[in-house]
């Protein structure tokens, strides 16, 4: 927490507006999703109400409602919630997998830590969307088979990437030091390895928060994500196209709100991986020397 | 010679040199018909096949021994048979074949070979989805080379209509002897167009085999997106594409080059219920159900006008169709029904399962209908499939399928397009029908069906039917009655002409292209 000022402070003297005006999208929709039952309760954004079917944009229904007449805003925020909570559950636990696989096998450099590298390795040869539907046909649609599919396929990505640094962090001197001290070997991963990566987890988890984003309401537009009636940004999509020449509007809500989303977590993620870089001195460009 | 008309004759030259290439090119293309579908299909031969798509290019390339006279199945003609007379008893049916008819391979289409068709599809080795439809058909004798006679144990009064089926279609024995396993590939019929080749998930093609062709080739295409296939139209690529999507009929209506046809469909879509486990096996709460949808804004809201209200467990278009009383919308009735039974409310969820793409609308429909049971105060737990996969849990009998009403879901979408009263209704409503799904099991009705099978008059056997018809809508409904779909077909404005039978099959034999 203490780190998002210093961060914030960074994006506003290196001039990286679009950075900031990522941080405050995120901000608004993770207000939106967090307040969502008292925004709109659960009934307004599952009622089916036939008459108002399609009903373009208006006072009551500030951005009209889909074609089966249900609250488009009401929608759009409880699908915010539950993508932000598919994409954080998922990636937050993969980091976790991933961080404890990647480190040990980084730390401990034998037979075992080969074999299970090798399996990330296989495991990543199959595409992300491959694996998460084949893991959702095993398990069954629904909310948790969706966040525990996308998890499981972004676990391997994780591992590798994080294996690296610690293999070359084992062997530096402030490790040996402390080991020649009496270090245990979990007292050196936690306390002096895992942490000098800090960074790179921070980055890489906002990144790929964007993917898990992207891959969680590609899913749902396949039906493969939560079902019916839980609002879903992808699901809405799916089942709305065939109206975007008529009207456009209940596919183009969920559809922004998807963009602006991850777009945002893309730019707060490149944001993130210049201020966590010591080597950075890049200025945005049209900066002031 | 005159320097001028020698030019001029060079210039009628060089006109007609250019214009005669763009008649051969606007030639061809008027003698190749080009439809598309949603769908594909699992195999071409007629004993095998359970897709509808399939039967589209099957009654093209087959005969049978007797056909529909017209889509509005006013009555039956020989296609095959010349003529035919049943014995005075009804139990033996014999058919007298035309002379001359020749397999597409050459061989001849005599009693022989119509004998060899109905053993095959009879013979539990073969497997086939259709086997219990002939199974009632006993004793099969071959009485001349081309007269051949049916026998059953019991009179048969849907004999013939059961004979229109497209899986009655004759195959030549020598072709399924010679295809073996792959005859489902490379079927070959006596119709008036042959097989050339399929593409599963691209294309078949059939040539034109005899002079009642119109075409010399008729091109199937399946194209999975409603929107794509109207693309597919508008840039000129097909002729007749069908199943059109509600919202995109202005479109078309727009267009000066494309027309649209609304044809019935005797598809009639619904939720069965399981009637093994409770709520469902109160035939009070059945009915009570009903009246929580409102049938008419589905039909309005939703499919856009194109449908209309279920008024009997059955289509319009289908034998033995009336009209009775629509369930009326009161969803306060629904709900004191049933607190009536379940005075704590019913709280176990209702498990909804629902394919998706299958029909018009079908998963926009079933949430809606979701949200209706929600507001009587039922808990739901929805489950979308996509279709393959959801065919196959249905049928399953494990706890993980629908187990024929012991298991899991406590209603699943379907629909039906069988245009006989018979088949329609026995196959899913008699007791321990291998299609009767949800466990429906009524005495009154299973007394019905037996009675009105072996009934020769007709008018009794309509009445049985009928009274049938009147106890599965008012007394004991064994579905959730959701619409009545309506076939929406989209084609080139110089196609004329067309038509297709309610059950969804086009005769893209009488189409004229100009």
């Amino acid at each position: 927490m203490s780190a998002i000022l210093p961060f914030l402070r960074f994006l506003v003297i290196t001039r990286r507006y679009m950075a900031l005006l990522g941080v405050a999208v995120i901000v608004i929709f993770a207000v939106a999703a967090l307040a969502a039952p008292l925004l709109f309760d659960w009934t307004t954004a599952t009622r089916v109400n036939l008459g108002d079917a399609l009903a373009t944009p208006s006072l009551d229904l500030p951005l009209g409602a889909d074609e089966m007449g249900r609250n488009m805003i009401a929608r759009l925020v409880w699908g915010a919630r539950t993508s932000l909570l598919v994409a954080g559950v998922s990636v937050g636990a993969a980091l976790l997998a991933g961080l404890l696989i990647g480190g040990l096998c980084g730390y401990y450099d034998n037979r075992a830590s080969f074999i299970t590298m090798r399996a990330m390795d296989a495991i990543i040869s199959f595409p992300r969307i491959l694996l998460a539907i084949m893991l959702i046909t095993i398990l069954g649609p629904g909310m948790t088979s969706l966040t525990l599919a996308i998890a499981i396929s972004s676990v391997p990505v994780f591992a590798r990437l994080f294996r690296g640094p610690v293999l070359s962090l084992k062997s530096r001197d402030f490790v040996l030091a402390s080991r020649s001290l009496g270090a245990g070997d979990m007292r050196l991963l936690f306390r002096h390895v895992l942490p000098n990566i800090a960074s790179l987890v921070i980055v890489q988890g906002s990144i790929s928060l964007a993917e898990a984003v992207l891959i969680a309401s590609g899913l749902s537009f396949l039906g493969l994500g939560p079902q019916p009636p839980v609002p879903e940004w992808g699901a809405m999509i799916a089942q709305s196209r065939s109206h975007l020449m008529s009207t456009p509007h209940v596919v183009l809500a969920p559809g922004i709100a998807l963009f602006l989303l991850v777009l945002s977590l893309n730019l707060v993620g490149d944001g993130l991986r210049d201020f966590t870089d010591p080597k950075s001195t890049r200025i945005s460009p049209g900066a002031a020397p | 010679m005159n320097p001028m008309i020698d030019r001029r004759a060079l210039m009628v030259a060089t006109a007609l040199s250019a214009i005669a290439p763009r008649g051969a090119k606007a030639q061809a293309p008027r003698e190749i018909l080009t439809f598309i579908e949603g769908s594909d299909f699992d195999s071409l031969d007629p004993a095998i096949s359970r897709t509808r798509s399939a039967e589209i290019l099957l009654t093209l390339m087959f005969q049978r021994l007797v056909r529909w006279k017209d889509t509005a199945l006013s009555g039956i003609e020989g296609d095959l048979a010349e003529r035919w007379t049943t014995s005075a008893d009804g139990l033996a049916w014999t058919f007298q074949l035309r002379g001359g008819v020749r397999f597409h391979d050459g061989t001849a289409v005599d009693a022989e070979a119509v004998k060899a068709n109905f053993d095959r599809i009879r013979d539990p080795r073969l497997g086939s989805p259709n086997r219990s439809l002939f199974s009632v058909i006993g004793d099969i004798k071959v009485e001349g080379p081309l007269v051949i006679t049916f026998s059953t144990t019991e009179p048969l009064a849907g004999m013939l209509e059961i004979l229109c089926e497209s899986a009655a279609s004759i195959n030549s024995p020598a072709a399924i002897q010679r295809a073996g396993r792959n005859y489902g590939r490379n079927p070959v019929g006596s119709g008036p167009y042959k097989f050339e080749e399929w593409t599963p998930g691209e294309s078949a093609v059939l040539t034109g085999a005899n002079p009642s062709a119109r075409f010399r080739r008729i091109v199937y295409r399946p194209v999975p997106e409603p929107e794509a296939r109207l693309i597919e139209l508008e840039a000129g690529t097909a002729d007749i594409a069908t199943g059109m999507a509600p919202e995109a009929v202005p479109r078309v209506r727009a267009n000066p080059r494309l027309k649209l046809a609304v044809i019935p469909s005797s598809f009639q879509i619904f939720f069965e219920l399981n009637h093994k486990r409770p709520p469902f096996d109160n035939p009070r709460l059945c009915r009570a159900i009903n009246h929580a949808i409102d049938h008419r804004a589905i039909v309005e809201r939703i499919l856009g006008g194109f449908g209309s209200v279920p008024d009997a467990p059955m289509a319009p278009g289908v034998q033995s169709y009336q009209p009775q009383e629509p369930y009326r919308y009161d969803p306060d009735f629904a709900r004191r029904e049933f607190a009536a039974v379940f005075p704590g409310g019913f709280t176990e969820p209702l498990v909804m399962w629902t394919c998706v793409g299958r029909y018009l609308k079908d998963q926009q429909v079933a949430e809606a209908v979701q949200g209706y049971l929600n507001a009587i105060g039922l808990r739901t737990e929805f489950r979308a499939w996509e279709w393959a996969s959801y065919q196959q849990t249905l049928y399953r009998r494990q706890p993980t399928g629908t187990g024929y009403g012991s298991h899991a879901a406590h209603m699943w979408v379907l629909g039906t397009s069988i245009p006989t009263a018979d088949w329609r209704l026995s196959r899913r409503l008699m007791t321990g029908q291998s299609a009767n799904l949800g466990g429906y099991s009524d005495p009154r009705i299973d007394a019905l069906l037996n009675g009105a099978r072996t009934q020769l008059d007709p008018e009794r056997r309509m009445a049985a039917y009928h009274e049938a018809n009147r106890i599965l809508w008012t007394d004991s409904p064994p579905n959730l009655f959701l619409y009545n779909q309506q076939q929406i077909i989209a084609m080139q404005l110089g196609i004329d002409n067309f038509d297709a039978f309610a059950f969804e099959i086009p005769l893209l034999n009488q189409v004229t292209k100009a």
